[in-house]
């Protein structure tokens, strides 16, 4: 459904992003995950058609976004990043206007109103004035006037800043209901909110896309890289430094880093990269002599992901990585 | 009454019903639209998440206006026009609007109408026409057309328009046509003057001079109806300037005085320029300057050369904005 080949964007000399490639099939889900700055916003305006690219090539449905900016403007919905909305208009007669440049029938007019009303939660607020909206409705009705028109690709800049917990769940819920039937691309710098709605992850940083992947294979990929921690919570008498050898002498075991817990346990915290590595270290413990509470590996979040990719010592890790495969 | 409007008068009084039989008082003095927009008394209370009804409004089927529709929508008047009903529904409950309106509505009055045809006791529009030219076209158009596109790039409502399928042409032609229709309502309320005159300025006076009679036409409609046709192409190049120093910018306060300091030098700078040159150059000036082609329209000749003049300013203005939204493109 979107090609993006390529893709370069400089401000005056700066560039926004670089050489940014990578394709959405029709119904997916896609999160644009990034610091800001990382040139979320700009892959996003270009798609939409609002800006132009100084080299590379996008397509939406088949459509170049640059030649064929209409064609491709009249299958997307894009709620710009800070939800830009017309103050001095009311609710539904905004949505109207909207469908009215979009082009909507007269026939569907108002019931493609009435549908994103309804779908954003806007019931009781649809002759509001928006200017005196809070900033969580305005953003429903920004969602609103990117659904209106029931396009096939959503573009969302995110959609969920500036929402209190519930509305933000409450938006997600929403997104993944009209990911079943329409392309979404969404960004956000917020990793829950990309785990929790998207089917896919492209994760940019300065401009360069530095991982794509689904949610989970991105942990996964990553703690198989970069070994796995785990965390133990051991009775002993003789204290740190016999823990730390005990479990250092187990094969597989890089570091081991162990600090007081209080009430006579320690806790340990263990990397290492051997498949049966809890196993083996909890035999070792118990062999020593000492009392075992608890075993736990510590899952790595996207988070850590994120972080980590988006660090730069890290991203060189992971060109080093993809040198050597 | 429509089918829709109907069936939704239907739904109202089935809630009506409703709501009596749970005890809610209903009012049934308030207008029809208040009453169908808010449920009752529910806007501060928390609100529960009301089911989600699947199909609340069915689309009614599609019918010869829909047909229309998707011819006359491939032209972009649709947008055009849907463009400057918003400018104009801003302009009347942005305080802008009033403001203007105001000041206009005091200086025809005062200095227009008061101070020429009471005070001055003489039976003619040119007071009027000359605030309409000298203020309204000079100094409060700009403030109309200041926050046309300023204001959708500062509020960024700019990116909303133009990432929907909305040609750079159609928003700027929506954009002048809505100021336009301010401008042709605020000159629409001088007609009154118009009015006047013609009860109380009677159709022939004559004069008797010494035996001979001369017989004087007070009121010339056709003069004044001439300078109406200039007030409206010079208010339309006007606009059309105002909206391409708008483009420009985001800032409206720069806004403005781009398209005063252009509108005052294409009016008045060439003309003055033309004045203290020699020919050649001095022809060139009296070419350009917009001054003399409107003092024509007020001297009651509709030229095509001037009308012409000013609609070639208005389109050039106009072509340039498109060029200017297109630009965003490009850098």
């Amino acid at each position: 459904m979107i090609e993006v080949q390529g893709l370069t964007k400089f401000y005056d000399e700066r560039p926004a992003i670089q050489d940014v490639t990578f394709s959405v099939p029709k119904g997916q889900v896609l999160g644009f995950l990034g610091p800001n700055g990382a040139g979320k916003s700009t892959t996003m305006r270009i798609l939409a058609g609002f800006l132009g690219m100084s080299a590379g090539q996008a397509s939406v449905d088949g459509y170049d976004v640059f030649s064929h900016s209409l064609e491709v403007r009249r299958r997307i919905g894009y709620l710009p990043e800070t939800a830009p909305l017309y103050n001095e208009m009311r609710v539904a007669g905004f949505l109207d206007l909207m469908c009215r440049l979009r082009g909507v029938p007269p026939s569907k007019r108002r019931a493609l109103v009435e549908k994103a009303i309804d779908v954003c939660g806007l019931e009781d607020r649809r002759a509001e004035i928006i200017g005196r909206l809070s900033k969580g409705l305005r953003q429903r009705v920004g969602l609103a006037q990117a659904i209106v028109h029931d396009p096939q690709v959503l573009i969302l800049d995110e959609p969920t800043a500036g929402l209190d917990p519930a509305q933000t769940r409450e938006t997600r819920n929403l997104i993944k209901q009209l990911g079943q039937e329409h392309t979404v691309i969404l960004s956000s710098h917020i990793l829950p909110e990309v785990a929790a709605t998207c089917e896919r992850v492209l994760i940019i940083n300065q401009g360069r896309l530095v991982a794509d992947d689904t949610p989970e294979r991105l942990t996964e990929r990553f703690g198989r890289r970069h070994g796995q921690e785990i965390e133990m919570l051991v009775r002993g008498e003789g204290g740190a430094d016999e823990i730390e050898s005990k479990l250092l002498a187990v094969e597989g075991v890089d570091e081991v880093t162990v600090t007081a817990a209080g009430d006579g346990l320690w806790s340990a915290v263990v990397r290492g990269s051997s498949p049966g590595l809890r196993e083996e270290l909890t035999r070792a413990a118990v062999e020593a002599g000492f009392g075992v509470r608890e075993v736990q590996a510590r899952k790595l979040t996207l988070e850590d992901v994120f972080l980590s990719l988006t660090t730069d010592e890290m991203v060189e890790v992971e060109t080093e990585a993809t040198e050597e495969e | 009454m429509s089918k829709s409007s109907r069936r939704r008068a239907r739904a109202k009084v089935r809630k009506q019903v409703a709501q009596r039989a749970r005890g809610v008082p209903v009012r049934t003095g308030t207008l029809p639209a208040a009453r169908a927009t808010r449920g009752p008394a529910t806007r501060d209370e928390p609100r529960a998440r009301p089911v989600r009804r699947t199909a609340p409004v069915e689309a009614s089927p599609p019918g010869v206006a829909d047909a229309v529709h998707a011819v006359v929508w491939r032209t972009g008047l649709l947008n055009v026009a849907a463009i400057a009903r918003r400018e104009l529904g801003a302009l009347f409950v942005s305080p802008v609007g009033w403001v203007v309106a105001a000041i206009f509505t005091f200086l025809v009055s005062g200095f227009g109408f008061i101070g020429t045809v009471l005070e001055g006791q003489v039976a003619t529009m040119n007071g009027v026409f000359g605030v309409i030219t000298g203020f309204l076209t000079l100094i409060l158009v700009p403030v109309l057309t200041m926050r046309l596109i300023a204001e959708e790039r500062s509020q960024g409502t700019l990116e909303l328009l133009l990432t929907s399928p909305v040609r750079d042409w159609e928003l700027a032609v929506g954009k002048w046509l809505g100021a336009f229709v301010f401008y042709l309502l605020l000159i629409a309320t001088t007609i009154v003057y118009v009015v006047l005159l013609a009860i109380y300025v009677p159709d022939k006076n004559t004069i008797s001079l010494g035996g001979l009679s001369i017989s004087v036409g007070a009121l010339d409609f056709g003069l004044i109806a001439a300078t109406y046709v200039g007030m409206v192409v010079v208010g339309g190049a006007a606009i059309a300037i105002g909206v391409l120093a708008s483009s420009l910018t985001k800032n409206q306060v720069i806004a403005y005085f781009v398209s005063l300091i252009t509108l005052l030098a294409m009016w008045y700078t060439a003309f003055l320029l033309g004045l203290f040159t020699r020919p050649p150059l001095s022809l060139f000036f009296d070419y350009v300057a917009g001054y003399w082609r409107y003092q024509s329209f007020s001297l009651g000749q509709v030229t095509l050369r001037d009308t012409v003049y000013f609609l070639t300013l208005a389109a050039g203005a106009l072509f340039l904005t498109t060029r200017v939204l297109e630009s965003r493109r490009w850098r």
